[in-house]
């Protein structure tokens, strides 16, 4: 969590305009979140565009896709999370206008049977800036 | 907090800024004056073309290469400003080709024939493309980006390598139809 935060910080540092308060924005989204009454998200899995996180209240847990600051996800090819046996998709109703990102972090609800996962975080990220698309994997594990 | 936390927390936010800076600089540039040869491609997959076009049937047209898939926006963006070179080109000895290679596994549906011929319809795209679902294309010329195009002179040597989003009329459309003119004059 703390590589996080030092990650958002310096993301805001190191932008401005849109990209700058994006990252503000995505500083305020996790205070209102860490605020909401669950425990503080543990931040399971980073990579320089996006990070998981996992979420837990009395609902049960769920992952959190948070992207870095100017880069978004691709809500066309929804977010994955791949196990030995099955597939796993992120969602969420927020997109950006067009339809092609997703406007606020994609969530992903895990099921209370599960009492642990092991797997392939798949999500295709598109950083603004650079008007491109990348792929990114990443290992993922959740003790539940 | 003591002096030394407040270096080494200044360091690392000043490694991570770096970092990113450097990343941009170092892959996203695109590439003028490449000279090497092509790699012949061996896609036996193909979408508006009756059978599979191979680079050495094209030499002595330009090629231009277009490295993209129909769930990627910046790829989808990018067609109107293709179809336009296409347009424009075709007959003066462009032959512009996409290489349709997927984000995903199968599960995320990029793999079907079907989808790529609904986009390619939807799209409005009549020049030929190419199924790259095993990526083979893709890392025979070394590509890392959607999108991404490769230019490639009638001697069949690579000249060009570019990524990014492109529109009509903006200063990367004009840099390509430079770029198309230039090899078409030689």
């Amino acid at each position: 969590m703390k590589q996080a935060l030092v990650a958002r910080f310096a993301g805001v540092l190191g932008v401005t305009g849109v990209t700058g308060v994006t990252g503000v924005l995505g500083m305020l989204w996790t205070a209102s979140c860490t605020g909401s009454g669950g425990s503080p998200p543990r931040v399971l899995a980073e990579h320089t565009l996006l990070h998981v996180e996992q979420h837990t209240d009395t609902t049960g847990d769920v992952l959190r896709l948070v992207p870095e600051t100017g880069a978004r996800i691709n809500a066309q090819l929804v977010p994955a999370l791949e196990l030995r046996d099955t597939v796993l998709y992120f969602g969420g109703d927020s997109l950006t206008a067009d339809g092609a990102y997703f406007a606020a972090p994609p969530t992903l609800q895990l099921s209370r049977s599960m009492s642990s996962i092991h797997g392939t975080l798949r999500a295709s990220v598109c950083p603004a800036a650079q008007r491109v698309c990348v792929i990114i994997e990443l290992p993922v594990s959740v003790g539940l | 907090m003591r002096a030394s936390h407040v270096v080494l927390v200044v360091g690392i936010i000043g490694a991570a800024m770096l970092s990113r800076q450097g990343d941009a600089r170092a892959t996203l540039l695109p590439r003028d004056d490449v000279r090497g040869p092509a790699p012949a491609w061996r896609n036996d997959t193909w979408l508006n073309s009756s059978s599979p076009i191979t680079l050495e049937s094209l030499k002595g047209r330009v090629v231009l290469l277009n490295f993209w898939t129909y769930a990627c926006y910046n790829c989808t963006n990018t067609v109107p400003a293709l179809t336009a070179l296409d347009a424009k080109y075709r007959s003066r000895g462009l032959s512009l080709l996409g290489m349709h290679t997927p984000e995903y596994p199968p599960h995320g549906g990029e793999h079907d024939t079907t989808n790529v011929r609904k986009a390619l319809t939807r799209q409005q795209i009549t020049y030929p493309n190419a199924m790259d679902n095993d990526r083979a294309t893709w890392r025979l010329y070394g590509i890392r980006y959607w999108p991404s195009l490769v230019l490639i002179d009638k001697q069949g040597r690579i000249r060009h390598e570019g990524y990014g989003e492109v529109h009509v009329g903006d200063r990367w459309y004009a840099d390509w139809e430079r770029r198309i003119e230039q090899l078409l004059a030689e």
